[in-house]
């Protein structure tokens, strides 16, 4: 009883909560919904900690298996446990905690994030194929927005940017716009049946 | 009231009102139809290749969280993990979720164990089976590369909340030759996926999967409560449109209210 039925209490009462503070002007609804809020990084960091138990034992578990690729997860695990003493240890201002963020995780960040640019040129020259009505459309919209994009467009023509700057904000915007609306009916519908206990998956509970 | 959110607030209660409504209306026996949406019918249909293949099937919900990022689309990607999960568990398809952020990893957990059980295979679950990667974006983006990679995963589904890890999930999983289906609610990933993955979930889509896979009466009615949302925010749109076109503000000052 308790199990099933305070979850959904705490989750009404804090929802209704912060539905006041959003329209109505009320201080000791801002109050509690700080206060709350402060709560967040508290609820983030536990979860943390069971998401790192599960990242060990999934790694653990590859090395002690002997899985392909194990030795992967050895330098996962001899990493993390370097950093995680030093971090411990020295401080998160410690030259080798510093050196560990700035030339190795951001460098191996940038790194993926400078992938994307071949990516979309790949994933783009596949889209990009006339194969259909709606796939030519695709291309030549893509191809008057490239060329509207870039010095040389002009040359082309001398209305090509304004034709790209229309594309942008009449025909994009409109259908970014249908898709934002949408989802915000979605997202009021999810967050109400939430809130009223008809949606329980997250709190362990079959639909 | 805060001046600027009257009629939003109003608008909420008729959205809500209605929504309500047709959940009663569900409960009491009524079945309206829906469109099929490809997509989601596809995701059955990736499952059965990975069969077929021999291989895996690989799904995550992005990185987004139950409390911040994409909230309400993060738990939408959970009846859709109940659906492939169970799916994958009684087919006996080596099934992997991955997931960006501890709390979306606990209740994920909770979910697929319960699938592999009410599929009869609880010994089929292991800790292997729901995998915490990193917050961290490239970081999550490149063990999933590496999992679809070396794990043979046949079925690539992304559907969740993605940024810019989106492409690089998806090229990987398209030059791995999986078959691919992805969604989210984040209108910027969305032409990326729609470049490189066989089927995508537009907005909404996502949001509407628990209907379209259940007959869950409350997430039925709420799908047709929220086209009576959509009826007014159309109403709305043409005719503030037309008022416009002649001069008269009055849409935009009561939305302004």
């Amino acid at each position: 009883m308790l199990k099933n039925v305070l979850p959904l209490l705490v989750t009404f009462f804090i929802g209704a909560i912060m539905i006041i503070e959003f329209f109505f002007v009320a201080p000791w609804a801002s109050d509690i919904s700080g206060l709350i809020r402060s709560w967040t990084p508290i609820i983030t960091a536990f979860t943390i900690i069971v998401g790192t138990c599960n990242l060990l034992m999934v790694h653990w578990r590859s090395v002690s298996r002997k899985v392909p690729g194990w030795f992967k997860s050895v330098l996962l695990l001899v990493a993390f446990a370097v950093t995680v003493v030093i971090g411990l240890t020295a401080g998160q201002k410690a030259p080798a905690y510093v050196f560990i963020f700035e030339n190795i995780l951001n460098a191996t960040g940038a790194t993926m994030f400078a992938l994307t640019a071949f990516y979309i040129g790949s994933s783009g020259f596949r889209a990009f194929r006339a194969m259909n009505l709606h796939a030519t459309i695709l291309l030549l919209s893509g191809a008057v927005l490239m060329l509207g994009r870039v010095p040389i467009g002009e040359y082309v023509s001398s209305a090509m940017p304004n034709i790209a700057q229309w594309i942008m904000d009449v025909p994009n915007v409109a259908g970014q716009r249908g898709i934002m609306i949408a989802m915000g009916i979605g997202f009021v519908s999810q967050c109400l049946r939430i809130l009223l206990g008809y949606n329980r998956r997250h709190l362990g509970a079959a639909e | 009231m805060i001046e600027g959110r009257i009629f939003l607030f109003f608008v909420g209660i008729f959205i809500c009102g209605a929504i309500l409504l047709q959940i009663k209306k569900a409960r009491s026996g009524a079945k309206p139809e829906f469109r099929s949406i490809p997509a989601l019918d596809a995701i059955d249909e990736a499952i059965g290749r990975a069969v077929e293949m021999g291989g895996g099937v690989h799904y995550t919900p992005g990185v987004g969280n139950l409390t911040t990022r994409g909230a309400p689309t993060m738990f939408a990607t959970m009846d859709i993990l109940a659906h492939i999960s169970e799916k994958a568990a009684g087919l006996n398809v080596d099934f992997v979720a991955t997931t960006g952020s501890g709390d979306v990893q606990t209740v994920s957990e909770e979910i697929v164990r319960n699938s592999y059980a009410k599929a009869g295979r609880p010994e089929a679950y292991h800790v292997d089976r729901v995998r915490y990667l990193s917050t961290d974006q490239w970081a999550y983006a490149s063990e999933i590369a590496d999992i679809i990679r070396t794990e043979n995963m046949q079925a690539n589904l992304m559907i969740g909340y993605f940024a810019a890890e989106a492409l690089v999930i998806a090229e990987s999983g398209q030059q791995a030759g999986a078959i691919q289906v992805a969604g989210t609610t984040n209108a910027y990933q969305l032409p990326f996926f729609v470049a490189a993955c066989d089927y995508v979930l537009i907005g909404e889509e996502v949001l509407a999967a628990s209907a379209y896979f259940s007959d869950d009466p409350v997430a039925v009615g709420s799908l047709v409560g929220e086209d009576h949302g959509k009826l007014l925010c159309l109403a709305l749109l043409v005719i503030g449109a037309i008022l416009k076109t002649f001069g008269t503000d009055f849409i935009n000052n009561l939305i302004a209210k």
